[in-house]
């Protein structure tokens, strides 16, 4: 029989799941036509677009039971894409600064290109080339906080699930290469869960 | 924790069934839900609380131009068992304009600036020596956010908030037994910050 706390492991795993499945898919299932979503995302790759993603993930995470910590949800808050076909250029910001030393300050600016597919008329994969500039810490789980600069080049890849034909949910993860506090080879892992809107 | 999961799962269907477009009404009544749904769901740990659980909205024009505020205020006193009295009075309050985009039929992008400015008092007392500080703040932001129309005359509300401010510390502690020998501190402090999406509002339109 399962421990107690695999238990519960398990419940909160399954709400999680449940909260994307069922908001994805029914609440912003309005024009659920898969041929229609078809010709407007062909419609998007043949002109400019520009979307514009926040990260959800605080508040998503305080929706999960029994969180036993503050969640650490990644440099980047609020991210930016503007392009013409599959290239975009996208800038990503992420800043915290207080003149209080009791406080860790952090902050973090992402420029860099973007190329993105379809996998299929909802899903999209892109790739990522970044330059990275900033300081205090990436902000990640199980991170040190660090009151070193950040600077360095990265390549990720992400996805987006297309809920609607101008709404998407997305995640990434980059390998980064720079100085983060000292010379720093490491993967950011796709802690950070985007909601998105194309404009 | 299974009923919890099929109750939030016939109400996330329940919605969808509701789906109406966007209507505009002059009065919008928004309220910071975050709090219940957290503390119901025993996540308090690390929890920031806003200092602004009330907003309102007031359309100023039929392009989608609303004017908005938000308030936040608090004033209690506890007598606790360690004979200790606590005295808080708080109050915070925000004014801006707000412009709104339509994504879909049910799905708004908003975005705009406020300014706001806040006072907050606390002391602690045993009797013998209080504790006394108080802080004024003041600052601006710029906001992006999505607005969901859950039915008609309601909505769900997510901002993510760039904000910048200016705070001012005095503190003191105060010997009642002893006159003349009081201590006291200033501090100023700077504070920008960008916001994620943290927190949900429930807005009612009338």
């Amino acid at each position: 029989m399962a421990s107690p706390s695999y238990q519960i492991l398990r419940m909160r795993a399954i709400l999680f799941f449940a909260f994307f499945w069922v908001f994805a898919n029914v609440v912003f299932a309005q024009n659920d036509d898969a041929t229609s979503l078809e010709n407007e995302l062909e419609e998007y790759e043949n002109h400019n677009f520009s979307s514009l993603s926040f990260n959800v993930s605080p508040l998503l995470f305080e929706l999960i039971p029994l969180k036993q910590s503050p969640t650490k949800s990644g440099p980047i808050d609020l991210a930016y894409a503007w392009g013409y076909k599959q290239h975009a250029f996208r800038l990503g910001l992420g800043f915290r600064v207080n003149s209080s030393s009791d406080v860790q300050s952090r902050g973090v600016i992402r420029i860099g290109y973007e190329n993105n597919k379809s996998l299929s008329p909802k899903l999209r994969y892109y790739s990522t080339f970044d330059f990275w500039i900033g300081g205090g810490g990436l902000n990640l789980p199980n991170d040190a906080n660090n009151s070193g600069g950040i600077i360095g080049l990265s390549t990720g890849l992400g996805l987006q699930y297309f809920v609607h034909d101008l709404v998407f949910i997305g995640t990434e993860s980059n390998l980064f290469l720079g100085f983060n506090g000292g010379f720093s080879l490491q993967v950011i892992p796709p802690v950070s869960i985007y909601l998105g809107i194309r404009i | 924790m299974k009923s919890f999961i099929f109750f939030f799962i016939s109400f996330c269907f329940s919605l969808s069934l509701f789906g109406q477009s966007s209507s505009l009404y002059k009065h919008e009544l928004g309220v910071n839900i975050t709090n219940v749904l957290v503390r119901s769901l025993g996540n308090e740990a690390g929890f920031e609380a806003s200092n602004f659980p009330i907003t309102y909205k007031r359309l100023l024009s039929k392009k989608g131009r609303y004017l908005r505020t938000a308030i936040g205020f608090r004033v209690s006193q506890v007598d606790n068992v360690i004979s200790l009295d606590e005295q808080v009075v708080q109050g915070d309050l925000k004014m801006g304009l707000e412009w709104r985009k339509n994504i879909t039929d049910r799905l708004l992008f908003n975005y705009g600036f406020d300014g706001f400015a806040g006072y907050e008092e606390n002391t602690v007392s045993n009797g013998v020596v209080e504790l006394y500080d108080n802080e004024k703040r003041i600052g601006g932001d710029l906001f992006l956010g999505l607005h969901f129309l859950v039915k008609k005359r309601i909505a769900l509300e997510i901002e993510s908030t760039a904000y910048v401010l200016y705070a001012n510390r005095a503190e003191e502690t105060r010997f009642l037994t002893v006159s003349g020998s009081d201590m006291s501190d200033n501090q100023s402090r700077f504070e920008t910050s960008l916001i994620p999406p943290q927190w949900l509002h429930l807005v009612i339109k009338f």
